[in-house]
């Protein structure tokens, strides 16, 4: 299947953005991390919006048709998509211990409906929407779009969890 | 803390981050296959009632989007439609139940023809109706299936078994839906839905597969969605037959 720009960007971006944030929590200078986190929050929200966008891109300009899984993940990103630019804004790390409840849900959605891409026996019936186990597309040979949630998710897991405490008050 | 370095590591950072969303983006680019004239995925469109498949070239398949009178025929090329005019006779079967109900009647364009064929539930026939989806996986499972069951074993006397192609989307998998039933030999009639998925709607369709049994009066006496087996499809049609009138 061949896969254009826009998906291979998204892959990208995720990967990239994975391995160089972890990189950056676990292997650079004091100084460098030290001012990495107090922006995790806001790299975590432009995370969550270009998921958010992404998402939208695909179903509206590309004409991919949202399963009932992709619903269940959308759900979790989406308020991701507000409450995080508001509390980056805001300054309000309060939230976090919120939108870690959301991303974590949304990482154990992208994680089964993955799983069901993979092994698609399961079930036997479609419901009237699309049907879950389609691969829309497939960069790499692996990435599709649950698991593109999930690295978005885990990506802003891990960027809220770098953000210097006290998240109270 | 001095000033300047805290302000420097987040030049670093923010640089560093143009940098790779501009390398990703690039790269992305660079990778990307396939041009514009290739396109199979396309957003579906509000399909016009028939779509017209000659032996196509890609080429020939995005002219067919628009309403061109029929290729030039050959005798092996034969009119096929995806979509059609519905007509619902009766009152639609709700979906939370339909044991014991009346089913509708309905006119619709089977998948070879624009002439409409009129089903009436309680004209005597007992009717095996299956709804299918062509992207659906199971629907794509559950076709072949069947269809060698139907063509390996009889039906009873007064049981018609039909196909009711429904919730057809160009640009999903398994598309056009009719090549697909004659690839995989289905034996009987294939009815076509209109785009607004009219007859599935009349009869509550709420999965795919989706069976329904209607004996010869029109009352419902069975109603499933999901994948069935071998055995559970035959018994289903050993319980049409069992539906017809007993011989005096």
């Amino acid at each position: 299947m061949e896969q254009k720009a826009p998906e291979i960007i998204f892959t990208l971006l995720i990967g990239v953005g994975l391995i160089s944030t972890l990189g950056v929590l676990k292997f650079s200078g004091t100084q460098l991390r030290e001012e990495f986190r107090k922006i995790a929050m806001f790299l975590a929200s432009l995370v969550a919006v270009g998921a958010t966008l992404g998402s939208l891109y695909f179903s509206e300009v590309r004409g991919f048709l949202p399963c009932d899984w992709c619903w269940y993940q959308r759900i979790a990103m989406y308020p991701l998509a507000v409450i995080l630019p508001m509390a980056t804004f805001r300054r309000d790390r309060r939230i976090i211990p919120y939108a870690l409840v959301l991303t974590a849900a949304g990482a154990g959605i992208s994680i089964y409906h993955y799983q069901l891409q993979a092994f698609p026996g399961q079930g036997s019936s479609c419901s009237l929407n699309a049907s879950c186990t389609y691969r829309w597309i497939e960069v790499f040979g692996f990435a599709s779009i649950p698991m593109l949630a999930l690295g978005s998710f885990v990506l802003i897991g891990i960027l809220l969890l770098a953000t210097p405490r006290p998240w109270k008050g | 803390m001095e000033q300047p370095e805290p302000m420097k590591q987040k030049k670093i950072i923010y640089g560093v981050l143009l940098l790779l969303i501009g390398g990703a983006v690039l790269l992305g680019l660079l990778l990307a296959g396939g041009n514009r004239s290739n396109e199979t995925v396309t957003p579906p469109s509000s399909e016009p009632n028939e779509t017209q498949v000659a032996p196509s070239t890609a080429q020939e398949e995005e002219n067919s989007k628009t309403e061109e009178p029929e290729s030039t025929p050959s005798s092996t090329v034969q009119e096929r439609f995806e979509t059609g005019t519905v007509e619902i006779i009766g009152e639609a079967l709700p979906p939370d139940e339909s044991i014991g109900h009346v089913a509708p009647g309905f006119k619709a364009q089977p998948n070879t023809s624009a002439e409409m064929v009129e089903i009436q539930p309680d004209d005597g026939t007992i009717r095996l109706i299956g709804f299918f989806a062509h992207w659906c996986p199971h629907c794509q499972r559950e076709v072949p299936r069947v269809a060698q069951w139907l063509n390996e074993n009889d039906l009873p006397n007064g049981v018609e078994v039909i196909a009711i192609s429904t919730s057809v989307r160009e640009g999903t998998p398994n598309y056009p839906p009719s090549e697909w039933f004659e690839a995989e030999n289905w034996p009987t009639q294939v009815l076509v839905d209109s785009p607004e998925k009219t007859i599935a709607e009349a009869y509550g369709l709420t999965g795919f597969p989706f069976w329904v049994l209607v004996d010869g009066e029109g009352v419902v006496v069975h109603r499933s969605s999901g994948e069935l087996t071998e055995e559970q499809f035959s018994y289903l049609v050993y319980l049409a037959g069992t539906l017809a009138p007993q011989l005096a």
